[in-house]
């Protein structure tokens, strides 16, 4: 009797924590088709996700000297920020999160950038130039309501 | 708001997001290089420059020579948020590798005490000027949120590292 309810509590932790699990594991391919599928309020989180994850993976292509894929990873952060951002301005919601997702990823490319040959410097600045626009059209949708 | 402090707070962060050059200096860049794999030094040289920034917004706000004072503080703050979102970042990353970062981390963690303290201080101090608050308030409330959120991930990181020291689940510093 007492293994049967400790199964039965197993089952029920296990089916507790399966949507977290499937969440961590889930592929940066189904993470943007869930993004692009979701309702435009809860874009904003789910792109910016996706674009964490490829800056993290964009700062380890470089760290293996991969830079090819790594700029292919830092064009993958600039186009999901920019769908962030576009979602939060359609939608008025979490544009304080979205602007200060999109902050904190310009930070982490300028510190990526400060350790790449000058060569390769280029194509990350140009990313950090991309993300402080999108700061700005957040900030324009934040502020801009009350100026008209 | 009204709409002449909603524009002004509006032209303000407009110009501040699109700065586009780097929050350190040549010689921070310098001292930072090559410290990737010192955990204890690159986050003690982050702490230095980002309470630098914060000693420069006091000053900005003290100092009867500067006359755009709303920009200047303006600037200051997001110097400070720059270098404090680093900081943070390069927190984030030694944890991630398993790095043993518990010394340097109760640097960052006495620092994010004393940075808190500061702006709340600052914060106070600059009320009572309201016109030129206006211009900085949002950057000073998410300088304020930031500290405050990294306050409390700094003390949880510790708390997790310290469990998993017992464990010696941790590289531990060359």
């Amino acid at each position: 009797m007492s293994s049967t309810r400790s199964f039965a509590t197993f089952l029920l932790i296990l089916a507790l924590a399966a949507p977290f699990t499937l969440a961590r594991d889930e592929t940066l391919q189904q993470l943007v088709e869930r993004a692009g599928a979701a309702r435009v309020e809860d874009q904003p989180a789910l792109y910016s996700s996706a674009a964490e994850r490829q800056l993290k993976s964009a700062d380890k292509l470089y760290t293996e000297g991969k830079v090819e894929e790594a700029q292919a990873a830092v064009a993958d952060v600039v186009s999901y920020s920019d769908k962030a951002s576009s979602a939060a301005i359609q939608s008025g919601k979490k544009l304080k999160n979205t602007e200060i997702a999109v902050r904190r990823m310009a930070a982490k490319l300028r510190d990526i950038k400060r350790s790449l040959a000058f060569e390769d410097q280029s194509p990350v600045q140009t990313a950090i130039d991309r993300l402080e626009t999108l700061r700005t059209q957040l900030l324009t949708k934040m502020f801009g309501k009350g100026t008209k | 708001m009204k709409p002449f402090a909603a524009a002004l707070v509006l032209v303000s962060c407009m110009v501040f997001a699109q700065r586009h050059g780097d929050p350190l200096t040549t010689p921070e860049i310098d001292q930072l290089r090559d410290t990737a794999q010192e955990p204890e030094l690159r986050l003690k040289l982050y702490v230095q420059f980002t309470r630098a920034r914060l000693d420069a917004l006091t000053q900005a706000q003290n100092d009867p020579k500067v006359t755009d004072r709303g920009q200047a503080i303006h600037d200051k703050l997001q110097d400070f948020l720059d270098i404090y979102d680093e900081l943070d970042d390069n927190v984030d990353m030694y944890a991630d590798r398993r790095n043993d970062i518990r010394k340097p981390l109760k640097l960052v963690i006495g620092s994010d005490t004393e940075f808190q303290t500061k702006l709340r201080a600052f914060k106070d101090a600059a009320v009572t000027a309201k016109e030129e608050f206006r211009q900085y308030e949002f950057l000073l409330s998410n300088a304020l949120d930031a500290v405050g959120n990294g306050l409390q991930d700094h003390r949880q990181l510790l708390s997790e590292q310290e469990e998993a020291a017992k464990n010696k689940r941790l590289i531990k510093p060359k």
